[in-house]
């Protein structure tokens, strides 16, 4: 069983969905990715999704466009984040999610890649851009290193599709709210409860719902429905406008402490609010 | 559907199949459109004309500089950095100004098959002068870089050899890029 499965498990025993927040690794750069990472774990971060930025993230809305551009411009590389991964790894437990485009690994060697994420500590790994049909070459390797490879689901995915994806699934499955790309959006579809409770109904591993989601209310309003919230560009919008500040792995904190928060009072659960100041 | 045309035509006009046949090759689909219908042709010699734009780290060429890769979906040649990020291209032919090129034309180079030449946006821009002087065809300045492989392969070739070049747009949407080109230039 992976760190991922364990952590959702242990969740699932007393009914609380997943907070994975998402951030860019070297946006504004990995020192401060270090410090962001651990600071996401303290306030309640179940998983993490770590970012590899790509030049031609085409998946990705202007907000992680722009931190994807900020994180390469300092040299970030798949390289220097399974560094970044194995040095979190001395006194980090969170599962640990990269999220990113094919070229990069591809380049970097699909069985190289899976056995140095593994050895670094990474759990998952989410490609974008590899659909499921094409990543049997990936997740040969995967597989064999005990990695999650982590496929997506859309709004536009036909439940045979849902089927055949869910036969390849680990980890989790990461259904997408919205069909475009990743940004904040004012309100999620009407339809997003049905689409996911359907999925929900034949899968075989958790649902985690990503895309859009922005604020502690929709946070709630997805915990309802789904195994795990997942948020992004909020995160990457505040790094961007605190960056170079001195608050801002606090403030970074105080907004995922927040979604916590939120998360866990939609489901009534213990520590869902503050103690009472004495 | 240019291809088949181009074929019935040249067996039309000279009794058959050319020598060689030259495309420019940005994405591909110019060239693609041309050559399937002859690839069972041996003895028809291909050439993709790649957009060698400014030089080197300042061009589209992504057979003569890319690596094998995967992007938008596809993997084939694709300008590229040595952990995979996207490498920024250039090439006075908007059509051209791409950092990958389709798979079919990279099996083909791996086939050799097709043979792949770079021309730069200046040999480009004397191409569209030569076509317009001398035929009173503008070419479109993706086009324009076949017309300039052949104006440089054309006088190593025997008097009764065929070349056929893929014309596949106007040049009259290039030439204020081209205007301001030559303004540069002097």
């Amino acid at each position: 069983m992976t760190r991922i499965t364990e952590t959702f498990a242990a969740l699932q025993s007393h009914g609380e969905a997943a907070l994975i927040p998402y951030i860019t690794a070297g946006d504004p750069d990995l020192e401060v990715t270090f410090r962001l990472v651990h600071e996401l774990a303290r306030q309640g971060a179940d998983l993490i999704e770590l970012g590899v930025p790509f030049s031609d993230p085409m998946a990705d809305g202007p907000t992680h466009q722009r931190a994807a551009e900020r994180a390469l411009r300092r040299g970030t590389s798949l390289a220097r984040v399974l560094d970044l991964v194995q040095n979190l790894r001395r006194t980090l437990s969170v599962p640990l999610i990269l999220f990113t485009y094919y070229n990069p690994i591809f380049r970097y060697g699909g069985e190289r890649f899976a056995r140095d994420a593994r050895q670094a500590g990474v759990d998952g790994v989410l490609c974008v851009d590899l659909p499921p049909e094409e990543a049997n070459e990936l997740k040969q390797e995967t597989d064999r290193h005990d990695l999650d490879l982590i496929f997506l689901l859309a709004p536009t995915s036909s439940l045979s599709r849902v089927r055949t994806v869910l036969t390849r699934a680990r980890g989790f499955v990461y259904y997408v709210a919205v069909t475009g790309v990743t940004g904040a959006r004012a309100t999620l579809p009407p339809d997003l409860g049905e689409m996911v409770r359907r999925i929900r109904a034949i899968s075989p591993v958790p649902v985690g719902v990503g895309f859009g989601i922005s604020s502690p209310e929709q946070a709630a309003q997805v915990a309802s429905i789904a195994d795990a919230v997942i948020v992004g560009s909020a995160l990457s919008q505040i790094i961007e406008t605190y960056s170079g500040q001195p608050d801002l792995i606090e403030r970074v904190g105080a907004f995922v402490s927040g979604l916590k928060l939120a998360i866990r009072r939609e489901r009534n659960l213990p520590g869902a609010d503050p103690s009472p100041p004495e | 559907m240019i291809g088949r045309e181009a074929r019935k035509q040249i067996r039309q006009r000279e009794r058959r199949l050319p020598d060689y046949l030259i495309a420019c090759v940005g994405g591909g689909s110019n060239a693609m459109g041309l050559f399937t219908a002859f690839l069972a042709d041996s003895e028809v010699r291909m050439i993709g004309v790649e957009a060698g734009g400014l030089g080197e780290g300042k061009n589209a060429a992504s057979i003569a500089g890319g690596h094998v890769g995967v992007l938008h979906g596809s993997k084939s040649y694709v300008l590229q950095d040595e952990t995979g990020q996207i490498r920024d291209t250039h090439s006075l032919a908007p059509g051209l100004d791409y950092p990958g090129v389709g798979p079919e034309l990279s099996y083909l180079h791996d086939q050799r098959r097709v043979e792949y030449v770079t021309v730069s946006d200046h040999q480009a821009v004397e191409g569209m002068k030569l076509l317009a002087e001398t035929e009173g065809i503008i070419p479109a300045l993706e086009s324009a870089h076949a017309v300039a492989y052949a104006a440089l392969l054309v006088p190593r070739l025997r008097s009764d050899q065929v070349v056929l070049i893929n014309l596949s747009g106007r040049g009259d949407k290039d030439l204020q890029g081209v205007a301001r080109f030559l303004g540069e230039l002097h």
